[in-house]
């Protein structure tokens, strides 16, 4: 029973991990070398900066660094001491994934009920950005989302144990 | 529970997080907001968090990150800097050890636009590690000069480290650039006259490369002009005025992608393989400095580091005693962790000391930086070292750490050289 749960679980949490991770590399990021050019092609060329690119920039860096970050886990895209943990064997490195995912389910938990609140407090109190007249509120709970991704790909995926190895990411890890 | 007591059990418990294996990222954030919920409550423990993650989440600065993150893979991915070897070897292949000079400085310029020492080991590695068996080089020179030149890749601007040590210090990245200049040029020229005073003892460890005349030499220049021109684009316009780091970074890119697609170097493959590699690696240097500030709150919030300064004011330990000190603390770290973990781990202990002593910041930054590149080529980690073995897997490991030697006193002797000679990196920011 908990076995299929964990599996269901797993199989949904990695295809929208993945969806988010699309949404960071082709959107997110293109948007944001694009406007970056933009803004200092516009400054330079037409004395025209744009008033909002900072804060059209910031959203657009939360969407790519949340959107990135659960899949990133599954990729094995994070830096550990492996000194001692390369040594573990058998159950006690079990406890040690567990010790670890615990540690991200406490810290993304906190984010995601944090996101929950304040996402309707913001969605009340109408905030936006200094120069972007855009309601903030979707992109907390944007952030709530990932969150809870993450602590769904923690539970399905506690070793962080690369699901598929793609080529060149040791160089870059 | 007195505030110093939970930040000394808070970093028990990091250590001890560390020691097993939990990442890096997770074991600081879960520490600091367990301890930051002890002190203040569980409300202001979340708060702590989601403001955190949204304000680190929307710096401008960090912006930074993976656009210069996605300048080095698009230069990795397509190939741009495919020509650089070939062009430095004509010039420097004929003195002796010229092949492994060669190296150094094929390894900073490609470094430099790349931005991670890893990449341009495996990448200059399978490029100049044949034509080193073919002349019959010594392989633990070989295999040491290709693992130590690939650390040039952080000291030399743009580097990821500068950025991510500017952002937990809140220093100018741009001043920090400007400052790794020099010394990487020091630390160049060090690890290319080792080299040559060492062949030019015992030549057969790396034997003369073939005459090439002065209108091939001429004509190769042609193979330098994209770094040439990735690199005068960002730095100069950092140095000039012209851009803001973020901005060179943005324009970097752009440059990038134009200078590959007019050599017919780009596409949908290479730039989906780019945008994807700086997606990961900025999500995971993303996660590690939020972890790095909600432990940094913590130790604010519980005087550690007042207690910590106090301290070291007590020991009467002079400028040069604390840097010795820090020297120490660096080579054991760097035994157990990557670089952006020792700099995350010591930055809020070291910083406040730093200013009751009067250090420069931008100066530590290239003291710190340094210490890291040896990080990546002294065991038992020693990434580099990793990645040269598997380009050469016939040497074996302790041949390597063996060849490596000579250029980790050749950065140490850099090092002391700057600490002597502040100027020699504070010279070019102060002039921005």
């Amino acid at each position: 029973m908990i076995r299929a749960v964990l599996d269901r679980l797993d199989h949904w949490s990695n295809r929208v991990a993945e969806s988010l991770f699309r949404v960071a590399t082709l959107g997110g990021l293109p948007a944001l070398v694009a406007l970056v050019t933009l803004d200092v092609v516009l400054r330079y060329v037409f004395d025209a900066p744009l008033r909002w690119g900072r804060n059209v920039n910031g959203l657009l860096l939360l969407i790519t660094m949340f959107g990135a970050l659960p899949h990133a886990w599954d990729r094995g895209y994070h830096i550990r001491m492996e000194l001692v943990y390369e040594r573990l064997r058998g159950r006690t490195r079990g406890w040690a994934d567990v010790i670890a995912a615990c540690s991200g389910v406490i810290v993304l938990g906190l984010l995601l009920v944090q996101a929950w609140v304040f996402v309707p407090y913001m969605a009340r109190t109408g905030e936006t950005g200094e120069e972007l007249l855009v309601p903030f509120w979707p992109f907390m709970g944007f952030v709530g989302f990932c969150a809870l991704v993450f602590v769904a790909r923690l539970i399905s995926n506690p070793q962080a144990l690369p699901l598929v190895e793609h080529e060149g990411d040791e160089l870059w890890r | 529970m007195a505030l110093t007591a939970v930040g000394i059990i808070s970093v028990g418990a990091l250590l001890l997080l560390l020691a097993i294996g939990v990442p890096i990222a997770l074991a600081m954030a879960v520490v600091g907001v367990s301890g930051l919920w002890i002190l203040e409550g569980a409300s202001a423990a979340m708060a702590h968090v989601a403001l955190v993650s949204w304000t680190e989440g929307q710096s401008f600065v960090l912006v930074t990150i993976p656009l210069f993150v996605l300048m080095g893979q698009l230069v990795f991915h397509t190939g741009l800097a495919s020509d650089l070897y070939a062009t430095v070897h004509k010039w420097i292949g004929r003195v002796p050890g010229g092949i492994a000079i060669t190296s150094v400085l094929a390894c900073g310029a490609f470094g430099a636009v790349t931005g991670s020492s890893i990449a341009t080991v495996a990448t200059m590695g399978s490029i100049v590690m044949p034509e080193m068996r073919r002349y019959r080089y010594d392989t633990t020179l070989a295999t040491g000069a290709l693992a130590a030149s690939g650390t040039l890749g952080i000291l030399i601007p743009p580097s990821l480290i500068f950025i991510f040590y500017g952002v937990m210090t809140e220093t100018s990245i741009g001043a920090l650039f400007m400052a790794g200049v020099i010394p990487g040029i020091l630390v160049a020229t060090t690890f290319s006259v080792i080299i040559w005073v060492r062949c030019l003892l015992r030549p057969e460890l790396g034997p003369r490369g073939p005459a090439v005349s002065w209108g091939e030499r001429m004509r190769s220049l042609t193979g330098l002009l994209p770094i040439l021109a990735i690199f005068t684009l960002v730095i100069g316009g950092i140095y000039a005025g012209l851009f803001t780091p973020t901005e060179a970074a943005g324009v970097g890119c752009a440059g990038v992608l134009g200078l590959a697609g007019g050599m017919k170097k780009l596409t949908r493959s290479n730039v989906a393989r780019a945008l994807e590699g700086s997606a990961l690696v900025s999500a995971m240097i993303f996660a590690i400095i939020v972890g790095g500030y909600l432990m940094a709150r913590l130790v604010a919030v519980t005087g550690l580091t007042e207690l910590l300064v106090e301290q070291m004011i007590a020991m009467g330990l002079g400028r040069i005693a604390f840097l010795l000190l820090l020297v120490v603390l660096y080579l054991v770290l760097g035994a157990f962790l990557d670089v952006f973990g020792m700099l995350v781990l010591t930055i809020p202990f070291i910083v406040p000391v730093l200013n009751e002593m009067g250090i420069d910041l931008i100066w530590f930054g290239v003291f710190a930086v340094m210490m890291t590149e040896l990080a990546l080529v002294t065991p038992p980690i020693g990434a580099n070292v990793f990645v040269m073995r598997r380009v050469a897997p016939d040497v074996p490991m302790g041949d390597i750490f063996r060849g490596v030697l000579p250029f980790v006193i050749g950065v140490l002797a850099v090092l002391a050289l700057l600490t002597a000679v502040p100027q020699l990196a504070l010279w070019l920011p102060g002039r921005m």
